[in-house]
Formats: C-alpha cells, structure tokens, sequence
C-alpha cells in the first residue's frame, strides 16, 4: 500500500512538472486570448448599440470597454502572429515558430507579453460592468 | 494509468528535445541534425497532444475592429 501511494505521488509530480513544462509563451497568449475573445463576442452579441454601425454609440461604459477590448485583442493577435512569424508559419500555414535570434525572440516576446497583459484588466472590468448590471437587473426586478 | 504516464514522461521531455533545438540552432550545428531534432520536437508533440499553434488558429483569435462596423456616413 505505501509503495502504491508513493508511485501515485512520483506520477503526480511528473504531471505537474509536465502540465508547467508544456508551457510556452504562444501556448500562454492563445489560452488568454481564445478566452478573451469569447467574452468580447459574447457581450458584441449583446450589445449592438455599442456598434458604430448601427448609430451614434452611446457614452456608456459598457460601449467604452467594448471599443477598447476589440482594439486591444487585435494588437495583442498581431502581436503574436509576428512572434510566431517563421517562413513556414508565414507560407505554409506551420505551426507557431518564433524566431531562432535571441535577441529577436526577446523583443517580440516582450511586446506579445506586454499586449496580452494590457488587454487582461480591460477584460476583467468588462466582466465587473456587465456582471454589475446584471445585479442591478436584478435588484430591479426583485423590487417590483 | 500507464498511458497517462508515458504521455506525462513524453511531454516531460519535450523541452528538453526543444532546449537542445535551440542549443543546436544558436551553435550552428549541421542541417541533417537540426532537421532529426526538428522532427523529434514534432513527434514528442503530436503524441504527447501539444502543439504549437498554426497561423489559422492564431488569425481565428483575431476580432477585426472594423468588422464591428463603421461609423455611418454622415449626411
């Protein structure tokens, strides 16, 4: 029994070791940004009026956080397309390869990491505002 | 059990093959060795389930902030 508990824990800190091996700075940018854009589209859905296309935007802060989440997703997704940008990543649609010059590597890594933590806290409000309204929608309903 | 274990010692050392890549790569080593441990990184990565990104999942991230629409034109 204890020589099964002990090859659970060596199996345990192999994954670990294997799950924060398996990470890399493009790894890091795509989980942040996949989820990002989920929560950007999901709040454009709900909020045409924030869309310049259909009028005047309203001066709302929801519009506002909007506008400045679109803006800051795109830079940090053109951010980490010229990290990744090797020739075969570039012409045949490769995988992700950022370049071999360290000094490169470094620049571009700096700006993709930059532009990923730039957009987090605009994220994170757009939740606070929309999960802040819904309070309030509720607050209203229950108060009649 | 044993498989989540081979594919933890495999993902463990990917980045290793992937150190020695870029080791190999800085040092100028010869094209026939860099494409074997090029390979290798590929392989360790299909079959430990990571892999890089490719260009159309990183353009597939992208909101184009004119797709949200344009101002109308005023009259």
């Amino acid at each position: 029994m204890p020589k099964q508990r002990s090859l659970l824990v060596i199996l345990l800190v192999l994954l670990a070791l294997a799950w924060f091996s398996g990470c890399t700075p493009e790894r890091d940018a795509v989980r942040a940004l996949g989820a990002s854009k989920g929560t950007i589209e999901a709040e454009m859905g709900k909020h045409g009026e924030c869309n310049p296309a259909n009028g005047t935007v309203p001066a709302t802060q929801i519009c506002s956080l909007l506008g400045k989440a679109i803006a800051f997703q795109h830079t940090a997704v053109l951010a980490l397309d010229a990290y990744c940008s090797s020739t075969d990543y570039l012409a045949n649609h490769g995988q992700c390869l950022p370049p071999t010059d360290p000094a490169a590597k470094k620049e571009l890594q700096t700006k993709l990491t930059v532009a990923v933590q730039d957009l987090a806290p605009i994220i994170n409000n757009l939740k606070s505002v929309v999960n802040s309204t819904k309070t309030v929608s509720i607050k209203t309903v229950g108060g009649k | 059990m044993t498989l989540a274990a081979v594919i933890a010692l495999l993902q463990w050392s990917l980045p290793l093959a992937e150190a020695a890549l870029a080791a190999a790569t800085k040092s100028k080593a010869p094209q026939e060795f860099l494409d074997a441990l090029q390979g290798a990184v590929s392989g360790l990565q299909k079959v430990a389930g990571i892999s890089e990104p490719t260009r159309a999942q990183v353009l597939a991230l992208d909101i184009d902030p004119a797709a949200w629409g344009p101002a109308p034109a005023k009259s």
